[in-house]
């Protein structure tokens, strides 16, 4: 493999990037990235 | 003795500490929330009370427990890792960072190293699969996370201290969460990079990049394979078998070996990319001479 293949890869992770923005992932990702999620961090009651 | 071929002195470590150390803060400027919308390119927790961005690991699990395919996150990172490779791992990760600084707290207090070979790296492959992909897709629920050493300390840890009313809720799980976490930083004082180099879903992520990444390591054909480059190395790699290892994070501490160089696309046909930088330059001649006989390595 070689920087051929690399174009090729940069390139489709950005239209990936950019149809998951345009699908509004990024309000996904802030939703959970500002709920803390108490059983993940391993407090349970 | 001065060998030849060796540069003397870490500008590069020197270097890449005050990157690490940069990042460290930026990543955890609790003034910019509104960052929260995007992953770090790195391993950091979203939990960390003063956080900026997203933990890209734990954007991944949501999506998967959510049944969502996650391609804002995946593709930022492939972007990432086909130009730089593994590089952020290198110079930004915090939780790579404290890992450095933990063996480097070991070199102190003149613990052995543990060389630990990287052929056991298949396990980030476990890791990832099992934790990260298949659990959370059947139990819509973040595993990776609920073992993750850099949320115990990013996240758990701080919260606690913070938050006295969350302290009765401490159980069994975060009981394991630390000791997972004590055994890491027990094991970083004689083993490099321990995290990094057998659990770490992101480094196994960018470590594929590495293959065809714009930016890469080579190395001279008149490398002697004395070894010298790995006892460098932060991650126990022997960078004259691979230049494109998916363990090498592109630190550049065995560029100070004049035999390994930083290339970048352009740079394989001698003509180097930044004119005159010592990273990206061609090979030296006159600097390049090896005791002992030369030899193909590529
Ligand atoms: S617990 Fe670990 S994987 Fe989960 S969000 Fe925090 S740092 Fe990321
Ligand atoms: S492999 Fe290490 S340096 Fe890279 S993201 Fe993971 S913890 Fe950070
Ligand atoms: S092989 Fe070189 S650039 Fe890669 S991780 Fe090791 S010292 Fe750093």
């Amino acid at each position: 493999m070689n920087w051929r293949t690399g174009k090729i890869v940069l390139i489709l992770a950005v239209l990936a990037a950019g149809l998951g923005a345009a699908r509004g992932e990024l309000a996904l990702i802030y939703r959970n990235a500002v709920t803390l999620c108490l059983s993940c961090l391993g407090l349970t009651p | 003795m001065k060998v030849p071929g060796r540069r003397r002195g870490a500008e590069v470590t020197k270097r890449r500490t005050l990157w690490q150390w940069v990042s460290l803060v930026a990543a955890n400027l609790y003034a910019l929330p509104v960052l929260k919308h995007l992953p770090y390119p790195f391993l950091h927790c979203y939990a960390c009370p003063l956080a900026i961005g997203a933990c890209p690991v734990g954007t991944v699990q949501y999506f998967l427990a959510l049944g969502r395919v996650p391609l804002f996150t995946l593709g930022a990172l492939g972007a990432i890792g086909a130009w730089w490779g593994r590089r952020t791992c290198g110079w930004l990760c915090p939780f790579g960072f404290l890992q450095e600084l933990g063996h480097r707290l070991g070199r102190r207090l003149h613990l052995p190293v543990l060389r630990v070979s990287n052929r056991h790296a298949w396990t980030r492959w476990a890791v990832a699969a099992v934790l990260v992909v298949a659990l959370p897709v059947a139990l819509h629920e973040p595993w990776f996370c609920k073992l993750c050493p850099a949320g115990t300390l990013e996240g758990g840890i701080p919260w606690l201290a913070i938050d006295p009313g969350l302290r009765q809720m401490v159980g069994v799980l975060f009981g394991i969460k630390v000791a997972i976490l004590l055994g890491l930083l027990a094991a970083v004082l004689v083993v490099k990079r321990p995290f990094c180099r057998f659990a770490c879903p992101i480094g196994l992520f960018y470590g594929l990049t590495n293959r065809f990444s714009h930016q890469h390591l080579q190395v001279g054909p008149r490398c002697t394979g004395c070894g010298w480059c790995r006892d460098l190395c932060p991650m126990d790699h022997e960078v004259w078998r691979d230049p494109r290892s998916s363990q090498c994070i592109l630190c550049l501490e065995c560029t100070r070996c004049r035999h390994v160089r930083l290339a970048q696309h352009g740079t394989e046909t001698g003509t180097p990319s930044a004119p005159g930088h010592p990273l990206t330059g061609p090979f030296r001649p006159g600097e390049h001479e090896a005791p002992g006989p030369s030899r193909t390595v590529r």
